[in-house]
């Protein structure tokens, strides 16, 4: 299928204000199913999942829309498509009536080895060519369009010809994917690749984009990485601001993934987009100086495994 | 230079997972510097990132080897295990999958060539023995959690008959040389517990409704349970049991049926499912 179904590219509602579901806010969410616009489950969570996440992702699916979003699709690798990979997330995406399946334009690993990093690929035609190739397979196997985001990058590679944005905007014209904008991902590559983020952000096909993601990351002095373990920042919220502006509304979502506070306070720092957008909260901009609260490690992991300890019983 | 994605992939990833390899320093043959880093400092990210991420992933899928060994060695295990044995499947739940095994392999005493008293090869062989027995026992309950259980059968009732009675799913059975469930929840509650001493213990983990519990068994249970999850029926593993174990037929009825016995017991903690729906 070279082009997508047209019905399945009809314009994608603003669903509001959403959090990244994580396991340690199951609890709360099944006994007070609290007011949140919608989640965002990570995919390789529950796409196996026998047990307790399982049961979770479908009872949180009957009372709110929920996005499947995953981390290890290697899109972007030049080893062969997981075929089983995409066959169960199409279960899953279709038995919890997921509201869009979305991943990163990375690659994990080559050789049939996972690293469970984001790993940046060059900007080149030959990558273009080959990402557009699987996009189109991806979208065969799972019946929907894609939405791919922009990871955050440490690094650039000579042999790059395009910017990011270009990249984007080709791989969604040729695919009809969707784009997933984490605004905070474009603060970190800007800053780390000494690139103007405003620049970036006009230059981005914002026509494509139905997501946004806001995280918080950690200042390094000489490059920002991106630890989704702290509050947004001001510098973000700004950047946010200015694409809400140019789009005029598109669903948001916040990751918390390290040093996770309790469910009321991320829903306290996504609560803050409203304010930031509106205009009645004004980010105070960064001038640059680390900030080194966080972890330091990029798109922490550890939030992926559940603490078995912690929720067994006793004899 | 091989330019095309293939090579560039294959480069990267060999620095990521092979660190010690000549390609960090080839960093500014493929990669830009900024004007802050150089070209293999900001590679080296990618390189902290893989192990700091990993390794924080070991540490949380076996919470009570790690405290028996302190984090720093645990860590540097981790990663001369994953130099073994990469990651290969799309969920990090499989990480851990092959550690005990890597344990068991890699131990130093199975063939040091050194010489050393009695004493001093006996007391390591035991801490060897029980770092990889509580590996075994943390990957069973972590790969419990998430494995298909009861949860949508029905699961028997003290009115169920015997020979309806089925070991549900999520039941997990395990002999160790050592109280590894002491030590386990001595972990959890905050403790330092010292290497306990050895002991046969048997343990039994069963997941109800999405929630691990941990029983210790008699070596009498244990062969019950293990007879019935070999196939034979309720009253086949009694008498196998008795059978086994030179114990009298009458007592082990009598354990099974009385009030508040192993039966009734075991019901409510929900090992067995009714198979008459």
């Amino acid at each position: 299928m070279d082009t997508l179904d047209q019905s399945l590219l009809s314009p994608v509602p603003d669903l509001g204000l959403g959090l990244g579901l994580r396991n340690c806010h199951f609890e709360h969410i099944l006994t007070h199913w609290p007011e949140v616009d919608w989640f965002e489950a990570i995919s390789e969570n529950f796409m196996d999942s026998g047990g307790r996440p399982g049961y979770v992702i479908r009872a949180i699916a009957e009372r709110y829309p929920v996005a499947l979003h995953g981390v290890s699709m290697s899109i972007g690798s030049t080893d062969p498509l997981d075929v089983d990979y995409l066959r169960k997330l199409k279960r899953l995406a279709d038995d919890i009536g997921a509201i869009w399946v979305s991943d990163h334009v990375c690659w994990s690993g080559i050789n049939g080895v996972y690293t469970h990093d984001l790993l940046p690929l060059p900007f080149t035609e030959e990558a273009l060519n080959h990402v557009i190739s699987r996009v189109r397979q991806v979208q065969d196997c799972l019946d929907r369009p894609l939405v791919l985001e922009n990871p955050s990058s440490y690094v650039q590679f000579t042999q790059s010809t395009l910017s990011e944005p270009e990249f984007l905007r080709q791989l969604s014209d040729a695919t009809g994917c969707r784009l997933l904008l984490d605004v905070n991902n474009v603060y970190v590559t800007c800053f780390n690749h000494d690139l103007d983020p405003i620049a970036y952000l006009q230059d981005f096909p914002m026509d494509a984009v139905v997501q946004i993601h806001l995280a918080g990351h950690t200042h390094c002095g000489t490059h920002i990485i991106d630890t989704h373990d702290q509050p947004v920042s001001d510098a973000v919220w700004a950047l946010y601001r200015r694409v809400w502006q140019q789009t005029g509304g598109i669903s948001t979502l916040l990751e918390w993934d390290g040093n996770i506070p309790d469910f009321d306070r991320c829903l306290t720092e996504v609560n803050k987009a409203r304010r930031y957008r509106s205009g009645t909260m004004e980010p105070h901009i960064e001038t640059g100086s680390a900030n080194q609260q966080g972890s330091g490690v990029p798109t922490p992991l550890d939030f992926l495994i559940p603490d078995i300890m912690a929720t067994m019983d006793e004899e | 230079m091989d330019n095309t994605l293939s090579s560039l992939q294959r480069q990267m990833q060999q620095a990521l997972i092979s660190p010690g390899c000549d390609t960090g320093k080839q960093a500014e043959s493929f990669i830009r510097p900024t004007s802050r880093l150089s070209a293999e400092a900001c590679l080296s990210i990618y390189q902290r990132s893989y192990c700091s991420r990993l390794q924080s992933c070991m540490r949380e899928q076996f919470p009570a080897l790690c405290h028996a060994l302190g984090a720093s060695v645990f860590n540097d295990f981790s990663m001369d295990y994953l130099s073994r044995h990469p990651s290969t499947c799309y969920t990090l739940y499989e990480l851990g999958r092959l550690f005990p095994d890597y344990l068991k392999a890699t131990r130093p005493d199975s063939n040091s060539g050194q010489e050393s008293s009695e004493q001093e090869y006996s007391e390591q062989e035991i801490w060897i023995d029980f770092m990889v027995q509580m590996a075994s026992f943390e990957r069973k309950m972590f790969a419990l959690f998430d494995a298909p259980g009861h949860e949508g059968q029905r699961l028997a009732t003290n009115d169920t008959d015997d020979k309806h009675l089925c070991l549900q799913p999520a039941v997990r059975l395990g002999r160790y040389d050592f109280p590894l469930m002491d030590y386990y929840l001595a972990v959890r509650h905050g403790a330092s517990p010292d290497l306990p001493p050895m002991k046969i213990t048997h343990v039994l983990l069963v997941r109800k409704e999405y929630r691990i519990h941990i029983l210790t068994l008699t070596p009498a249970h244990a062969t019950f349970l293990a007879a019935v999850r070999n196939g034979l029926s309720v009253t086949d593993a009694l008498a196998y049991t008795a059978d086994q174990l030179k114990i009298p037929h009458s007592g082990v009825l009598q354990s099974w049926h009385a009030s508040k016995g192993v039966r009734e017991v075991w019901l409510s903690a929900g090992l067995f499912i009714d198979t008459q729906q």
